[in-house]
């Protein structure tokens, strides 16, 4: 058991070990901060086709496309709200026509009521 | 006399050329203003001026030059289109150094390679020689070739995030502070990633050392 363990901590430590080599080799390559020749000019190529970020544009384009499930919506409320007006509308017909004369005619009333 | 004169003259092209680049932080300033009223051109200096430091970053995670220049170009136009979100409080070059290392750390997700568990591309000789490395104070220039191509090789392996930490981390000497700062992590989820990232190294060396006595 003793054995074992201490050859598992010997291979940890030897691990730890070349980990450290490792990392103090990649320390000590030299930074390559050559460039090619005009790199400046190939970039600035490409930047011509690239346009400026224009906040108003991106906002514009997510309303634009925001409008089409809105108008969607609305033409399915739409349906939906006419046709069950039609079903109903037989069967509260006599109902609606009354609680009309009695909205229209209760300021009416109110004034009799105070004379 | 005439290798003299001719020596003199390179010397006085390579100071006019770092001048030429040389940027104080007014005319740094001055520069992104004018590129942010619409003089593009101006953009050209800035570029001069910081590519020998993005370059040396895109270096330190992608090996081919091909996908260097690909990740500066890049770099160089994230950073025009951003241009209208730098505060000016922090230097120029913090900033864009910061968006180098995320564009670096895009790179690698998008390119990983490090699924190759077999080490037949290490050689055997060049692991061996980082088992004793230190010990030799003088090494020759190959052995330093050998050595800086076994250190890309393995960090190679390791996913992106772990190659970013140690990189960062054990590699360039950086607080856990400054990489939360530069790469958008939290310090604790830094913390997370560096004790993962150690221990993903170790294991591929302990696999490397074990498939050599196989």
């Amino acid at each position: 058991m003793h054995q074992r363990s201490t050859l598992i901590l010997n291979k940890m430590k030897k691990n730890n070990d070349i980990f450290d080599r490792l990392i103090r080799a990649a320390r000590r390559i030299p930074e390559n901060d050559q460039t090619p020749y005009s790199f400046e000019k190939r970039i600035m190529a490409q930047l011509r086709d690239v346009k400026p970020v224009d906040n108003v544009a991106i906002w514009a384009l997510g309303l634009w496309k925001a409008a089409v499930p809105c108008v969607a919506v609305m033409l399915l409320i739409t349906t939906w709200a006419t046709l069950s007006t039609t079903t109903d509308a037989n069967a509260s017909s006599d109902a609606l026509a009354s609680e009309l004369q009695h909205t229209m005619t209760q300021p009416f009333q109110a004034l009799e009521e105070s004379w | 006399m005439l290798a003299a004169q001719h020596i003199l003259q390179l010397k006085g092209l390579c100071v006019g050329l770092i001048n030429e680049t040389k940027l104080d932080r007014s005319e740094e300033k001055t520069i992104i203003r004018r590129v942010l009223h619409g003089d593009t051109a101006a953009y050209e200096s800035l570029i001069a001026h910081y590519q020998p430091r993005v370059f040396a970053t895109a270096r330190k995670y992608a090996r081919r030059e091909s996908e260097v220049e690909d990740i500066v170009q890049e770099i160089f136009i994230k950073t025009f289109k951003k241009l209208d979100s730098y505060r000016e409080e922090a230097p120029f070059e913090h900033w864009l150094m910061k968006i180098s290392v995320r564009t670096c750390y895009d790179y690698l997700r998008k390119h990983q390679r490090n699924k190759v568990s077999s080490f037949s591309d290490i050689a055997q000789e060049d692991f061996d020689l980082l088992e004793v490395y230190g010990e030799d104070k003088h090494p020759t220039r190959e052995k330093q070739e050998a050595i800086n191509k076994l250190v890309h090789d393995l960090l190679e392996r390791l996913q992106p995030a772990a190659r970013m930490v140690i990189t960062l981390l054990d590699i360039e000497g950086k607080s856990v502070k400054e990489i939360a700062k530069i790469t958008g992590w939290s310090v604790s989820l830094v913390k997370v990633r560096a004790f993962r990232a150690r221990k993903e190294m170790r294991k591929i060396l302990e696999d490397f050392n074990q498939e050599k006595y196989l």
